[in-house]
């Protein structure tokens, strides 16, 4: 069927239809069944993302969860045709027209963060993984960390608190999010600073736990005491344990 | 605009020098605890912000076992109602909910607002009901 200039207008105002509710001139079909047009699409967009963040449909009210969900239907931009990417693109249009301001919910982008990032570490690409050994020395060999993660700061601490609680508790908070190589569930893991230096360290820079430790104290005035290497040393073994690093690194020999 | 969206994909070094700053502030937060999965941890989320309580997650973890077995369980059902995560987004729900009722309750409350805004209660249910390729969407 040829896709004429009529076609193509009526298409138009029914969308704009759809997304504003605006009324339009559209002579080709009936006024109560363009309603029900609207009413479903409408219903995919909110149901797609109250999936994707529950709890942001939780403790916001009716109401601004319905202004969210009518403005970003309304001029929101979805950027891909995969539905899951949807939930990004809300965050993003949340954080840009600042709705957490207008809602006076300082907490509402890292909340809508916290819960996207789970759903973008879920669905990532695999991303090709060093070859690694499973057994070595916890202070002294490179470690290889599982390439499927997202790491975020957040200043309120939604992934801890009720929204409404972590006003109080502003900060810095640092949160990884990891997909289990086996199982594939996304796993979170709330770090300490001194973890996060550690965990940076060794991706960026490619060094043992020793040897951060003692570039650490030697740059630091007040250098790691014992208790806090016990406690990296902890930590490096709890996430070998999770996953969130894959073992040892690999040195080929021939 | 831009700048204020955190890019998750993290600007290298960004994270180590906030880590670095946070370390010479004393936060009681500041520790590493493993959360769960996610589906363990939004249940919790969810379970506080209804109770809307100071606790944290990490004593949400604490009880006594019985507790913690009611927890798995209320944990397993809202994993199985929840997110599109778990559901794998893109599969998910048409948003219409199974054709019949509540998609006629809702057809017949066409007024201003019910045309624009599905009430929150109603659209509760049609989350957890609704499945893509189950039900007639559209079919009044």
């Amino acid at each position: 069927m040829l896709y004429n200039k009529q076609t193509y207008h009526a298409e138009k105002l029914l969308v704009e239809w759809c997304r504003t509710g605006n009324p339009v001139e559209l002579n080709v079909t009936r006024q109560d069944g363009l309603k029900q047009y609207r009413r479903l699409f409408r219903n995919n967009i909110h149901n797609t993302l109250v999936q994707s963040f529950p709890i942001a449909f939780e403790v916001l009210t009716e109401d601004e969860w319905s202004q969210l969900i009518d403005d970003f239907f309304a001029t929101g931009k979805v950027t891909d045709g995969r539905v899951w990417l949807m939930a990004g693109n809300f965050y993003e249009f949340v954080v840009v027209n600042e709705y957490a301001a207008i809602f006076n919910k300082p907490w509402l982008d890292d909340l809508l963060l916290f819960e996207w990032v789970e759903i973008e570490v879920h669905t990532m690409n695999d991303i090709p993984k060093e070859h690694f050994l499973t057994s070595g020395d916890l202070f002294n060999d490179i470690i290889e960390i599982n390439p499927e993660y997202r790491l975020i700061t957040l200043e309120y601490p939604v992934h801890l608190y009720a929204a409404e609680k972590t006003v109080e508790k502003k900060g810095s908070y640092f949160l990884l999010v990891y997909r289990h190589p086996e199982n594939f569930k996304v796993k979170f893991s709330n770090l300490h600073p001194l973890a996060v230096v550690v965990f940076e360290k060794i991706r960026l820079e490619r060094k043992s736990l020793k040897q951060i430790i003692d570039e650490m104290d030697a740059l630091q005035e007040t250098p790691i005491d014992d208790t806090q290497k016990l406690e990296l040393q902890s930590f490096v073994k709890q996430m070998l344990e999770e996953k969130a690093f894959l073992g040892f690194k690999s040195y080929y020999k021939n | 605009m831009e700048n204020k969206i955190k890019k998750t994909t993290i600007v290298t070094g960004s994270i180590l020098a906030s880590a670095l700053t946070a370390l010479t502030v004393t936060n009681a937060e500041a520790k590493t605890i493993n959360l769960g999965s996610g589906s363990e941890l939004r249940s919790e989320i969810i379970d506080l912000n209804i109770m809307s309580s100071s606790k944290s997650v990490y004593e949400m973890k604490c009880g006594s076992e019985s507790m913690e077995k009611g927890k798995a369980q209320k944990t397993e059902k809202k994993a199985k109602e929840g997110k599109a995560v778990e559901s794998k987004c893109g599969e998910g729900k048409c948003g219409e909910g199974k054709c019949g009722g509540n998609a006629k309750k809702s057809s017949k409350t066409t007024n201003a607002k019910a045309s624009k805004t599905e009430s929150k209660k109603e659209a509760k249910g049609k989350t957890t009901e609704s499945k893509c390729g189950q039900g007639k969407c559209g079919a009044e």
